[in-house]
C-alpha cells in the first residue's frame, strides 16, 4: 500500500450489529446515511435501519485514505452486498453475540464475501459479548475454523472509536500480508 | 408487527384496488409495487403474463429511494421527489411517499409504449391517493 492510496473497506453483518455506529465512530466527517424507520421490530427491536449504504472516510497519518462502506444487514438487501463489495480490499464483519442466530449470521456473511475470506482479508468483530446469554468469542472462532480458515475475531464495543480503529489496524495488516503473498517480488 | 399490519384490511384492500385500476388503465404498465421505506412489499399490481418480481423490487426500490434521498440531502437539494431509470425496453419510476405514515415508496415498471412524462405524472397521482388512503 502506498501513500495517497485509497482503500475500500466494507462493514457488513446482520441488522443491529453496529455497522452504522462503527463507521460514525471513526469517520472524519459525518457519514452519508440511508437509514429509514425499521418496521420489522419483531426481528430486531431497533428504531432505524440502513436500506442503501453508509459511507464514511478516514485519512490516515501515512497519507492513505480509507473509504468505509456499510451494507444493509437484511438478506432481502443482498443485492447491495454485491454492489458495495465491488473493489473492496477488506471486510469488517460485525456480529451481535446476544442473538440466537449469531453463528448462522456469520455463515451467511462469510459466504457473501467468500473471495475476501479466501484471501484472509476479513476481520470478525463480536459485540455485546458480556451481556447475559451472549455467545463466546471462541465459539465464533471455532465456527470459522470449520472452513479451514483463521480470521481474527475481536470482542468490541463499536461505539468506542479505539475499538473500531483496532479492527481497521488488524484488517490493514491482513491486506498487506495478503498483497505480499500474492506479489512476493514486489518492493 | 409486520409492515402490512400497520394498515387496516380496508385500507390495504383499497390500495390494492387502486394499484390494479392504475395498472389496467395506464398504457404499458407491467408492475406497480408499493413498499415500506425499509423494503417490505405492502401491495402490488402485476400485468398478466409478467413474471413475479414484487418482493425483490420492493427491496431494490427502498434502497434506491433512500440513495436518492441521500444524494439530494448531501447536495443541499432538499427531498428527492423521484428516481427515473430508463432502459432499452422501458422505464422504472420510483418515488417516496413521505406524507404516508409510515413512509412508503412506489415503483412503477412500464414497457416502451409508456410515455415517460405520463408515467411520472400518473405515479405521483397514485402516491397522493395511497397517502390519502393510508391516512384515513
Amino acid at each position: 500500500m502506498r501513500e495517497g492510496e485509497e482503500i475500500k473497506i466494507v462493514f457488513t453483518g446482520p441488522m443491529g450489529s453496529g455497522k452504522t455506529t462503527a463507521i460514525a465512530a471513526i469517520s472524519d466527517a459525518i457519514p452519508v446515511s440511508t437509514e429509514v424507520e425499521n418496521l420489522d421490530r419483531d426481528s430486531v427491536d431497533k428504531h432505524n435501519t440502513t436500506v442503501g449504504l453508509d459511507f464514511g472516510q478516514v485519512a490516515l497519518e501515512d497519507g492513505q485514505v480509507l473509504r468505509l462502506y456499510g451494507t444493509p444487514g437484511q438478506v432481502r438487501f443482498d443485492f447491495m452486498w454485491r454492489i458495495i463489495g465491488e473493489g473492496a480490499l477488506g471486510v469488517v464483519l460485525l456480529l451481535d453475540a446476544t442473538q440466537v442466530t449469531t453463528l448462522a449470521d456469520l455463515d451467511v456473511f462469510l459466504d457473501a464475501y467468500g473471495e475476501l475470506v479466501r484471501r484472509q482479508q476479513v476481520v470478525v468483530a463480536v459485540g455485546r459479548t458480556t451481556a447475559p446469554g451472549a455467545i463466546a468469542v471462541a465459539d465464533v472462532a471455532r465456527r470459522i475454523a470449520l472452513r479451514k480458515k483463521v480470521l481474527p475475531v475481536f470482542s468490541v464495543d463499536v461505539r468506542r472509536r479505539e475499538d473500531v480503529l483496532l479492527l481497521i489496524d488488524a484488517l490493514l495488516n491482513l491486506i498487506e500480508a495478503s498483497a505480499d503473498q500474492e506479489e512476493p517480488n514486489e518492493t | 408487527m409486520k409492515p402490512n399490519a400497520r394498515f387496516s384490511k380496508t385500507a390495504l384492500e383499497a390500495i390494492r384496488r387502486h394499484l390494479q385500476i392504475f395498472g389496467e388503465t395506464s398504457p404499458g404498465i407491467q408492475f406497480a409495487v408499493l413498499t415500506s421505506a425499509d423494503g417490505f412489499e405492502i401491495a402490488s399490481f402485476q400485468a398478466p403474463g409478467a413474471s413475479s418480481v414484487a418482493g425483490k423490487l420492493a427491496a431494490v426500490t427502498s434502497s434506491i429511494t433512500a440513495l436518492g434521498e441521500a444524494a439530494t440531502r448531501e447536495t443541499g437539494l432538499a427531498h428527492a421527489r423521484s428516481v427515473i431509470i430508463e432502459s432499452e425496453n422501458g422505464a422504472i419510476v420510483m418515488l417516496g411517499i413521505e406524507s404516508a405514515k409510515p413512509a412508503l415508496s412506489l415503483a412503477v415498471v412500464a414497457g416502451k409504449q409508456a410515455i415517460l412524462g405520463h408515467l411520472l405524472w400518473a405515479a405521483r397521482n397514485v402516491g397522493v391517493t395511497v397517502a390519502r388512503i393510508a391516512a384515513a
